[in-house]
């Protein structure tokens, strides 16, 4: 009898410390990280240049394992995309890094992507630019340079699947509007202190458009 | 036990083991699943560590990195998941807490093998994986579990963190349903596997049950049959000793009285002088005549083994009959000093009908046996008579004497045909050994029975026979007449002319000088066709014989052929057969045949003359003179 009243009190306390370690997990993996307004036109400072096309640019971190699921994301998501497809990947390589800090398993996967471009984006300035700060933000811009989304595209950190973000980037490349533009961004920091340049336009203003 | 309650017994014997079975074997494959799972418990454990560090080994903000959260729940919260249920399985394998343990294990760990791996939807295999794996068990109970498990992650996640688990902050309310049906899904097919492999689990444990319990009967009924063969063999081995016994016994026997018999004869024949004729002829006599007796009860044994005997009820006075072994036998007690009492209940019948011949036997054979062992004391012969019908009842008489007395083991055997309470005991008191047994089966025979009432060593012992007795009566005032042997005679009372038909030259001539001796003639032929001749010649020239002697078997013509004949041609002269064929089927078969009386051989020279004397005397085809007293 006393045997099993012990089992029982340690299955109780196992399951309780389990549950715990679950929320605990879930809860961190669902934290988003900080992001900045973007500008709302593509910005002018910026050493890219705009095509006249749909444009999707991915801000990533070389190392982030998270992202790798933003990009697996997109991966899926490239087929359908009617209006372009092309995107651009910028690796950012905080200030201080070493040479081959851009070479990580994020920016490996990247290239092997389709209609990828891979642009090292030393000391993040482009990430600056756009106003990016957490590996794995998405912006979107349509053919006239205006802002379209600006998020992440995974529910939580590393987590493939549905999600708001990655169906708002089909909505708008298959030329229907977005149910929404803007979401949390859920991945590694790309710079421990990123000064940002003030946007052109707050990304607040994307849905007024 | 009749045969349905036995059936309803083996099935529920069946029926039990098969249940006992089929509980063993669910407790082993519960104890199976439990290593297994422990060990798959194990194995995801280390997975799921090397998948961290090799997927997600760090967490970066620029330059800097950190462990990945990922690396911390593969190692804590993994061992949490893992490390309590394997204990379980090793200390408590088997039990149901255990695979319920292990079952929420195995599933929770579905949900954070999809976690690492990003929510790979490759990953969500992991969820049906695991519960294919737990139908292992064939415990449909684990089914549901394992599947509340996932509906309640589904369900949590989806109020609390609905991002992690549908990829939208607002996920329809009821999404976990549409997850946890696809469970359900694959339940409804895995629990129906359990309830089918349950079922022919339950077939072959049965099957088994009813096989072992079959070999087990086998085995049962070859242990018995194999204990009978043994005690079998050992009565057979026993019974054969006996008879090697009793047939050094019985060699013995013979042996002894024919030496004397033929040591006086010898002397006799050839040294007249040396021995007193008389006394040389008595002692021959007395053996021949024991002689007679050991045949005798070697046949009366053989009739009883094989189950001949025949008796013949009779009405007699069961005083009378007491009377007569009373007389019998009170030459013989006095001869040993010893005192011989009769003693009977008041009641006892004066008319009843039972085999009065055997029953004298049986009586005989016990006073003379209690007599035998008897050196010193009394022989008390007891009788009672105890009315159980109208007209029956059962005469029972004890006959106690102060003889030597029987040990425990040797009133066990007294009754034994061919066992001897000890072979000693032949030899120090004579006779064959088989007295009792036949008495036994004799009274066993009539319908009553004959046992050792008590003995003990040096105080002495005390038999019972009761025997039922019919058609009791108390009205007659005098005895029925005794049957008394037939007239007895050394001289005719006139010459008288016989006919001896017999093959023996000896016997002829021993039937020629008793008849010359009585005063008669005699004419000797050797076989029946010529017996036939002579009485039928001998009747046409009016010199008719006053009595034929006829042995039965003879070559050329047997007796019973020649007086068949001589009665069909209408001889009616009195026909005497002479025969050593001493059974009751053959003194009828003589009479069948047509002859007139019967006498066996060896002969009585008294009687046989005394027959021929009535038979001479007798008018033609008269009744013969109760042949079976012979016997």
């Amino acid at each position: 009898m006393q045997g099993r009243w012990i089992i029982g009190v340690t299955t109780a306390l196992w399951v309780a410390a389990v549950l715990i370690g679950f929320g605990v997990l879930v809860d961190s993996a669902s934290v988003a990280g900080p992001r900045d307004d973007a500008a709302r036109s593509w910005p002018p400072s910026s050493s890219l240049a705009h095509r006249g096309n749909w444009e999707i640019l991915v801000f990533v971190h070389p190392h982030c394992a998270c992202t790798v699921a933003t990009l697996r994301q997109l991966e899926r998501a490239q087929p359908l995309f009617q209006l372009g497809n092309h995107m651009r990947t910028l690796v950012s390589v905080p200030t201080g890094a070493d040479a081959n800090f851009s070479q990580g398993p994020v920016t490996r996967h990247a290239h092997t992507m389709h209609e990828t471009e891979v642009i090292v984006d030393i000391d993040a300035n482009e990430a600056r630019t756009f106003g990016a700060q957490t590996s794995g933000h998405v912006y979107v811009y349509d053919p006239n340079g205006q802002i379209r989304f600006c998020g992440g595209i995974t529910a939580s950190r590393g987590h493939e699947g549905d999600s708001d973000g990655l169906t708002a980037v089909i909505d708008l490349l298959q030329g229907n509007e977005a149910q929404t533009s803007e979401t949390e961004v859920f991945g590694c920091l790309l710079t421990e202190a990123l000064p940002i340049d003030p946007p052109a336009v707050p990304c607040e203003e994307c849905e007024r458009d | 036990m009749t045969d349905a309650t036995m059936e309803l017994t083996l099935a529920n014997r069946i029926q039990a083991r098969a249940s006992e079975i089929a509980t063993i074997e669910a407790y082993e494959n519960a104890r199976r699943t439990d290593r297994m799972l422990a060990g798959l418990l194990a194995f995801q454990w280390v997975v799921a560590i090397v998948l961290a560090f090799t997927v997600s080994p760090y967490t970066w903000i620029g330059v800097a990195k950190s462990t990945h959260e990922h690396v911390w729940a593969a190692i804590v919260l993994g061992g949490l998941l893992s490390i309590f249920p394997i204990v379980l399985a090793f200390r408590a394998p088997g039990a149901a807490h255990t695979r319920h343990t292990l079952a929420v294990a195995q599933m929770l760990w579905s949900a954070l093998l999809i976690h690492l791996s990003g929510g790979r939807i490759e990953t969500h295999f992991h969820v049906f994986g695991s519960l294919a794996v737990l139908s292992f068990y064939r415990d449909w109970k684990i089914m549901v579990t394992a599947t509340i498990v996932v509906a309640a992650d589904h369900f949590v996640r989806g109020v609390w963190w609905p991002q992690s688990v549908f990829g939208v902050l607002s996920g329809s309310s009821w999404r976990w349903v549409e997850h946890a049906t696809w469970v359900i899904f694959m339940d409804f097919f895995l629990v129906r596997a359990c309830l089918v492999n349950v079922a022919v689990l339950g077939q072959l444990a049965h099957e088994q049950a009813d096989a072992e319990i079959a070999r087990d009967n086998v085995e049962e009924v070859v242990r018995r049959r194999t204990a009978e063969l043994r005690i079998a063999k050992n009565r057979a081995e026993t019974a054969s000793r006996s008879k090697t016994d009793f047939l050094a016994n019985m060699s013995h026997e013979i042996r002894t009285p024919m030496t004397a018999i033929l040591g006086f004869a010898d002397l006799l024949a050839t040294e007249s002088g040396a021995v007193d004729p008389k006394d040389a002829v008595r002692t021959i006599q007395n053996n021949g005549q024991h002689l007679l007796a050991l045949i005798n009860d070697i046949l009366d044994l053989s009739k009883i083994e094989a189950n001949k005997m025949e008796f013949d009820p009779s009405e007699f006075n069961p005083a009378d009959a007491l009377e007569e072994v009373r007389e019998l036998l009170e030459v013989r007690a006095k001869e040993k000093g010893l005192e011989l009492k009769f003693s009977a209940d008041d009641n006892l019948p004066t008319g009843c009908t039972a085999d009065a011949t055997r029953l004298r036997q049986v009586l005989i054979n016990l006073v003379g046996n209690a007599i035998k062992f008897t050196e010193q004391g009394s022989v008390r012969v007891e009788a009672r008579f105890a009315d159980d019908e109208e007209q029956d009842g059962d005469l029972t008489v004890d006959v106690v004497d102060t003889g030597c007395g029987l040990g425990p083991d040797e009133q066990v055997v007294v009754f034994k045909p061919f066992t001897q309470a000890d072979s000693s005991t032949t030899r120090k008191f004579g006779g064959t050994g088989l007295g009792l047994s036949i008495s036994q089966r004799l009274c066993e025979g009539m319908g009553g029975e004959l046992n050792l009432v008590e003995s003990a060593i040096g105080v002495g012992s005390r038999f019972r026979m009761t025997i039922p007795l019919a058609d009791c009566s108390y009205n007659l005032k005098a005895a029925a007449p005794k049957s008394r042997p037939a007239k007895t005679t050394t001289e005719f009372s006139r010459r008288l002319n016989i006919l001896v038909a017999e093959d023996g030259p000896d016997n002829q001539r021993l039937l020629k000088f008793f008849v010359e001796r009585a005063g008669g003639s005699v004419t000797i032929v050797e076989n029946g066709e010529l017996a036939l001749d002579a009485a039928w010649i001998a009747r046409t020239a009016n010199r008719p014989f006053d009595v034929i002697l006829m042995d039965m078997q003879m070559p050329v013509m047997d007796g019973y052929t020649a007086t068949s004949e001589l009665r069909r041609l209408g001889y009616d002269g009195p026909i005497i057969a002479v025969t050593a064929h001493a059974m009751p089927h053959d003194v009828s078969r003589c009479l069948e045949a047509g002859c007139d009386d019967y006498v066996a051989k060896p002969l009585d020279r008294l009687l046989l003359l005394g027959k021929i004397q009535i038979h001479a005397d007798s008018p033609p085809l008269s009744n013969p003179a109760d042949p079976l007293q012979t016997f």
